[in-house]
């Protein structure tokens, strides 16, 4: 009796926004009491979600019937709550329930209002069945649910032209991504005549020749193709920056949990993954590019809520790494860690852009010349630099020494070291913006916290791969699978090592010497990459004006031949 | 061919023929719409019976259940289309005609066996030219003549099916059929002349020449054995390519008409692929498809005309935006345009699922093409509705003309709720299978 309550953790919020949907058709008003009616079951699910999480540790995964016969899927198990979809959920129904709470003020104004929310609780309703399913073809099913849901979201606002043409972007974008999914259901059912997760990977475990390695790998691909449409991965993250313009609570829960699901599909399916190294390296490179893509055009944004999309962008191409690296766990651990940030970043500039709209004094219109940079002192630049340098070896020797880490198995580690490392590098450049990094006696207190930080984060992450991944031999077979192997991956090493480095150097004798430390050539082509990425790449206008336009000019020709040509009206 | 089918099934067929009665009594007496529909929906009613409790229904059980589910749809569609045939255009045989039309298709339908159901498509084909010289007649310059020749010519390959020489020599058999399905279908080959703008007719001609089309592809393929079907792999192609054709028509449309044409066109094609595959599941999906074909286009369809009706526009240009200010219309087209979408649920996914699952079983590579195809149909589809139903209306209304637009009759309201019904029903049959199995 205590398994079926999981029929609740989707249940719940699927008949909040269901109810909600009723409640508003048979008697329309607006009265924030009713947004409870989604608010208060999806809370209900997140304290179920933590009494389910507690439960799988303890029991084991919990496996149920799915609720509904439907023909093609009647090989059980189809669906269940083990410890990726507990952590899932409570990631889903948190950040949905402090995204509703926060609507309820925020919305008040809007047209539809009791309609988001029972739009919410049925996307979160669908998140929750897509990370409780074990079966890829129920996933891609609501994989495309939320989809449409997203859409919906999206548009909410159905008179405003931007938003719903964002809307259908995005739709369109993820789509693509699932005609990819699709074909790769399609293949899995040629090649191993189920499309059960769990089958399939102990089909694979016990013959790994039963399926050609280029099969596996075009699988695979094919499966990521369907997550990077949906984690924003580059070239598919087009739809991305240009979800900004919906509501500003559409924008966190999306970024917060939609854009997750890739990562989480990854995870779902790393067992199949794992057999396909070619596709791991594919999935590294990619998520690479989508961290340096996003990460570069971030910076270059002058619209806060662009900025916080690419940053996003960005993050997801870390996951996407830390995935092709075999460290799944990682990436779940990254994505909750992003997810929670993020919300919170996302509802403050909410926050922010609605006191600066509503406040007549801002921006200030007293704000004078920008002020004169002051005179550069090494003295001032030298805390920061050194400890940002001796902070990498701190942390390598203490997350081997106190956290038990072998860094030597697990390649996937040493990168998120390296993005500890990276974080905090920032954090010591912020600080000394700010001037508590002036001396090397204020330095000590915020080293000493950074570090103590970056230890805690690193053991939680080293505990929740135990936790997620118990068998040593998944581990093993991940990290075996997403390595390069010592030989190659320690040039890489030492050579993005010495790329920071010298990027500090370069910074350091910049402050001394002026602007002129680079090579002209180089200087020359900041501009033109500075427009680049303000442009995002200039990606979306090669498609519209190379590729859709001229094909439509030349589609428009054929109408010629058809009749009703003069009677248009 | 009515004689062969059992004394009580024969008789029911005549009973959509009392609709042209049913109808004038009903306007006499002020009665509602539903009144005049009372024949057809009786007929409606006594197909589903004979479908729900065929094993309990002496004279059903050796009726058809393809046939039924075929004739089922049919019905559902011209259920939805009847209410609204205007009364001022008196000219219209559309009363009389789209009954005997049911009728006929229904006897068509039910027939089982080699060479009757080739001949009983053939019948309907004919049927058809003679619904078009009609519907010319009421409305001069409607057609093009080639449109004619062409359902003749259809009329002809198919009634060649019938002969036992053409059955039994495969290549022979496919590319008759074939013939015989481009001929009927309403695109990309052209049909209408644009100069009738009347909405009785366009809605007649969508029901006759858009609607009935698929249901009639997957007919003749109802009696060509599975074995000889999956012979030929360019014939298989030829599913794929008419999607294709199709989806290409929707891309160039100008007007809001000729999308529901170059959809079932796509459809069709997609429909032929996974018949012609021979395996149980293609021809599952095929049907699957057959019966969602007709109910998605007269929903969608039903709206863009009440919408057209409302701006006085048939041009996606011309009816940008509007569709903003009616709800229920926008409603209506939503859940008729997800189907074309292929969305889960909405679309019964699982019965396409099921076809794209015998194609790549025959064929990798045209499930490929196939799953192409399905996400230009979806592109295609999303573009259209964001222009007809979202953003700035393309012309303002004063607010008494915008209150009067956003205003749903009686009748409009019947045919909507009768489409949608309907399109539901056959959502669900999709996604969780009929009831008792199969």
């Amino acid at each position: 009796m205590q398994s079926e309550l999981a029929m609740l953790l989707p249940g719940l919020p699927l008949l909040g926004g269901g109810g909600l949907f009723l409640a508003e058709w048979l008697f329309p008003g607006r009265s924030p009491r009713r947004a409870f009616l989604a608010l208060v079951p999806t809370a209900a699910a997140f304290l179920l979600g933590l009494w389910f999480l507690v439960r799988v540790v303890s029991s084991g995964p919990v496996i149920l019937p799915f609720p509904v016969s439907l023909p093609g899927l009647s090989a059980q198990p189809l669906w269940g709550v083990d410890r990726l979809s507990a952590i899932m959920v409570l990631l889903i129904t948190g950040v949905s329930a402090v995204v509703q709470t926060y609507s309820l003020r925020y919305m008040l104004g809007e047209s539809n209002y009791e309609r988001f929310f029972a739009l919410i609780g049925i996307e979160t309703g669908i998140l929750l069945l897509l990370v409780t399913s074990r079966n890829l073809l129920l996933i891609f099913i609501f994989w495309q649910l939320m989809s449409l849901g997203l859409s919906l979201l999206m548009s909410h606002n159905r008179f405003r032209a931007q938003s719903v043409a964002a809307a259908q972007k995005t739709f369109i974008v993820h789509r693509l991504g699932d005609a990819f999914f699709l074909a790769g259901l399609l293949l899995a059912e040629r090649l191993f005549h189920t499309l059960d997760i769990g089958r399939m990977a102990d089909m694979l475990r016990d013959s790994p020749d039963l399926v050609s390695q280029g099969s596996l790998v075009v699988l695979t691909l094919c499966l990521f193709a369907g997550c990077m449409a949906k984690s924003a991965q580059f070239p598919l993250h087009v739809w991305l920056p240009d979800t900004m313009e919906t509501p500003t609570p559409v924008s966190a829960l999306m970024h917060a949990g939609i854009v997750n699901v890739g990562g989480y599909l990854m995870n779902r399916t790393s067992l199949i993954f794992s057999h396909a190294p070619l596709t791991m390296h594919v999935v590294f490179l990619v998520g690479f590019v989508t961290a340096l893509f996003g990460s570069s055009t971030m910076l270059t944004q002058s619209d806060v809520k662009r900025k916080l999309g690419f940053s996003t962008m960005g993050q997801m191409g870390y996951m996407t790494m830390e995935c092709g690296l075999g460290a799944f766990s990682l990436a779940v651990f990254h994505l909750i860690a992003h997810g929670i940030f993020k919300a919170t970043l996302f509802l403050e500039s909410g926050m922010g852009i609605h006191i600066a709209r509503e406040e007549p004094g801002l921006p200030k219109r007293t704000a004078t010349e920008p002020r004169t940079p002051e005179a550069f002192r090494l003295s001032r630049i030298l805390p920061a630099a050194f400890v940002t340098l001796v902070l990498p070896l701190v942390i390598l020797l203490g997350a081997h020494q106190l956290a038990g880490i072998h860094l030597s198995r697990e390649e996937g580690t040493v990168v998120f070291l390296f993005f500890s490392w990276v974080t905090v590098s920032q954090v010591a450049i912020s600080l000394t913006r700010a001037r508590l990094f002036d001396s090397f006696a204020a330095a000590i207190p915020w080293t000493a916290f950074l570090v103590f930080f970056v230890f805690v984060y690193i053991k939680a992450a080293h505990l929740f791969n135990l936790f997620l991944y118990p068998d040593p031999a998944a581990r093993a077979l991940f990290f075996a699978s997403g390595g390069v192997g010592w030989v190659l991956f320690t040039p890489i090493v030492l050579l993005i090592t010495a790329l920071i480095i010298a990027g500090w150097g370069v910074a350091l004798l910049r402050g001394i010497r002026g602007a002129v430390v680079l090579p002209a050539w180089v200087l020359s082509r900041q501009e033109a990459l500075y427009l680049f990425f303000l442009n995002r790449g200039t990606l979306e206008f090669f498609v519209l004006h190379r590729l859709i336009e001229p094909l439509d000019r030349l589609l428009g020709r054929l109408r010629g031949f058809l009749p009703g040509r003069g009677e248009i009206r | 061919m009515i004689l062969s089918l059992p004394v009580p099934v024969a008789v029911l067929l005549f009973l959509p023929l009392l609709f042209p009665v049913s109808r004038a009594l009903a306007a006499k007496r002020g009665k509602a719409a539903g009144w005049g529909l009372s024949p057809v929906l009786l007929f409606a009613f006594a197909l589903l019976y004979a479908l729900l409790f065929q094993g309990a229904c002496g004279p059903c059980r050796t009726l058809p259940r393809e046939g039924l589910l075929l004739s089922l749809a049919f019905t559902a569609a011209l259920l939805a289309y009847l209410p609204v045939i205007p009364e001022e255009e008196r000219r219209s045989p559309a009363p009389i005609l789209l009954p005997a039309v049911l009728s006929l298709a229904t006897g068509v339908f039910l027939q089982e066996g080699p060479g009757r159901i080739e001949a009983g498509a053939a019948l309907l084909s004919l049927a058809l030219f003679l619904s078009a010289l009609l519907l010319g007649g009421a409305y001069p310059g409607a057609y093009l003549r080639f449109f004619s020749i062409r359902l003749v010519g259809a009329a002809l390959a198919l009634g060649a099916l019938s002969l036992e020489a053409t059955r039994t020599s495969p290549a022979l058999l496919l590319s008759t059929a074939l013939l015989g399905i481009v001929f009927l279908l309403p695109a990309p080959l052209p049909r209408r002349t644009e100069k009738v703008l009347l909405p009785g007719f366009l809605r007649t001609d969508q029901l006759l020449f858009v609607c009935l089309p698929p249901l009639v592809a997957f007919h003749i393929f109802r009696g060509v054995p599975a074995g000889s079907l999956s012979q030929s792999p360019a014939a298989l192609l030829l599913g794929p390519l008419l999607g294709l054709s199709g989806l290409l028509y929707v891309k160039i449309a100008l007007f809001v008409e000729e999308m529901a044409d170059g959809l079932t066109v796509a459809g069709t094609g997609f429909l032929l692929a996974g018949l012609l595959t021979g395996s149980p599941d293609g021809r599952e999906g095929a049907l699957y498809m057959a019966l969602l074909l007709p109910l998605s286009t007269t929903l969608s369809g039903l709206s863009l005309s009440f919408l057209s009706q409302r701006f006085r526009a048939r041009t996606f240009q011309g009816l940008a935006g509007q569709g903003t200010m009616v709800e229920p219309l926008r409603l209506a087209f939503l859940f008729g345009a997800f189907q074309g979408m292929s969305l889960p649920v909405v679309g019964g996914f699982l019965g396409e699922w099921s076809l794209l699952r015998a194609l790549s079983e025959h064929s990798f590579a045209l499930s490929i093409l196939s799953v192409v195809g399905i996400f230009l149909a979806f592109v295609l589809v999303l573009d259209r509705t964001r222009s007809l139903f979202s953003g700035e209306p393309f012309r303002r209304l004063s607010p008494s003309d915008q209150m009067l637009a956003s205003e749903i009759r009686p009748a409009e309201g019947w045919a909507l709720g009768l489409a949608s019904l309907f399109l539901l029903g056959a959502d669900l049959l999709g996604t969780f299978g009929f009831p008792g199995g199969g």
